[in-house]
């Protein structure tokens, strides 16, 4: 939701969050080529420039593997979610970081001869037809180039004039980024190192994050409700003000259900913007505002405060027996629903 | 996010799953024994000279 499109819409949050990224990764390098250079075993030479390659490499993956457990970690338990709001600077970092480690290896490996650097890292390997030695730097370039993409429409301006459903398919492609950076490093690096350590830590790192998806979509799954008139959301005294719960109708959208200044509304807890969960934000400022990005709503009418011009669908609630109900039909966007008031609460 | 993208991302992840194992599992068969040399390194004196 912006009124025009800035490079960047800095806030304070986000200024602190660039702040611990840039010093998490400046921290990782250094600790990478100093633990190097002092477990080298005595004879072994590295130039300074091979360590930063495989420092960079590896902090590319890390991210990269990081950035794909958000989802599902904000999905799993609310400590994540200051992650997910700014996950977008992660991922173009980690391209940055991508992008270094390839100008490096193409510089020191490619760089000293007469043909074409990049040519030669293409075609000076032609072993495709076989696993062993199998030129994985090509793997690297496709998925730098996945990476490349989605770093160059991070932004709002491209999900407007894209439409949200190619541009999140385009988003999507970071599965296979990462499935072609896993074999990037597994017939890579991997195959020269005589510890199984690493690619331990790169099998469990890909398992992490397959599970994490799964148990996520098992746990949305589950909370799933049968079909009803009213569908009871919850018990008055677990809600918690300012935050929503979340229930899932038989047909239909997932419902968020906000409980917020002695005041119950429900909305659709899918954002316009990019289909952030709305039920995992929280009233901000009078407005339910999307953990993603910060779009945000009326609680009462699912539009979004003026000049902007946003709607979502809205739900009848209501309280019965110190329990909160919500209709699963929803109202057209933007319609206004008078919210169910909590008794002794000030009007 | 709407009921049929989460279904989709379960679908993929489901996928990706088995795809990930056969990469990892692969691309472990076909690595070289331990006591192979690999003439990796690059003598010291020839990066002094280069740089």
């Amino acid at each position: 939701m912006a009124a025009s499109y800035k490079a960047v819409g800095w806030a304070p949050f986000k200024r602190r969050y660039d702040f611990w990224m840039l010093a998490g990764i400046a921290l990782y390098l250094a600790a990478f080529v100093g633990g190097t250079i002092a477990t080298a075993p005595p004879g072994e030479t590295w130039a300074e420039i091979q360590i930063l390659i495989r420092a960079f490499g590896s902090l590319a993956f890390i991210m990269l593997t990081f950035i794909l457990m958000i989802g599902p970690l904000a999905r799993l338990t609310p400590r994540f979610k200051p992650f997910l709001f700014n996950r977008r600077h992660l991922g173009v970092a980690t391209f940055l970081v991508a992008l270094v480690h390839s100008g490096l290896v193409v510089l020191w490996y490619h760089g000293f001869s007469s043909v074409n650097p990049l040519a030669s890292l293409l075609a000076s390997n032609p072993n495709y037809g076989s696993l062993q030695g199998f030129p994985f730097e090509s793997l690297g370039v496709i998925a730098l180039f996945i990476l490349f993409v989605m770093a160059a429409t991070s932004h709002d301006f491209w999900n407007a004039n894209l439409g949200p459903g190619l541009w999140k398919a385009i988003h999507m492609s970071v599965y296979v980024a990462y499935a072609l950076l896993v074999a990037h490093v597994m017939l890579g690096a991997i195959q020269l190192e005589k510890s199984p350590l690493y690619a331990g830590l790169v099998a469990a790192s890909a398992a992490l994050v397959v599970l994490l998806h799964l148990a996520s979509s098992f746990a949305s799954n589950r909370s799933s409700a049968r079909a009803a008139d009213w569908i009871k959301v919850a018990d008055l005294a677990e809600m918690e003000d300012g935050r929503a719960k979340i229930v899932a109708p038989a047909k239909g959208e997932r419902i968020a259900v906000f409980l917020y200044d002695g005041k119950i509304s429900a909305v659709s807890n899918v954002c316009r913007h990019q289909g952030g969960p709305l039920g995992e934000g929280r009233v901000i400022d009078g407005c339910i505002t999307c953990p993603w990005h910060g779009y945000q709503y009326l609680p009462d009418s699912g539009r979004s405060p003026p000049p902007f011009t946003e709607k979502i669908a809205t739900y009848a609630v209501k309280i019965e027996g110190g329990a909160v109900y919500v209709d699963p039909s929803p109202n057209a966007p933007g319609t206004e629903v008078a919210p169910a008031r909590v008794e002794g609460a000030p009007a | 996010m709407k009921r049929a993208h989460r279904r989709n991302h379960f679908l993929i992840w489901l996928l990706m799953g088995p795809v990930l194992a056969a990469i990892i599992i692969l691309s472990l068969q076909v690595r070289p024994s331990d006591d192979l040399l690999i003439n990796d390194a690059l003598p010291a004196a020839l990066i002094e000279e280069a740089s």
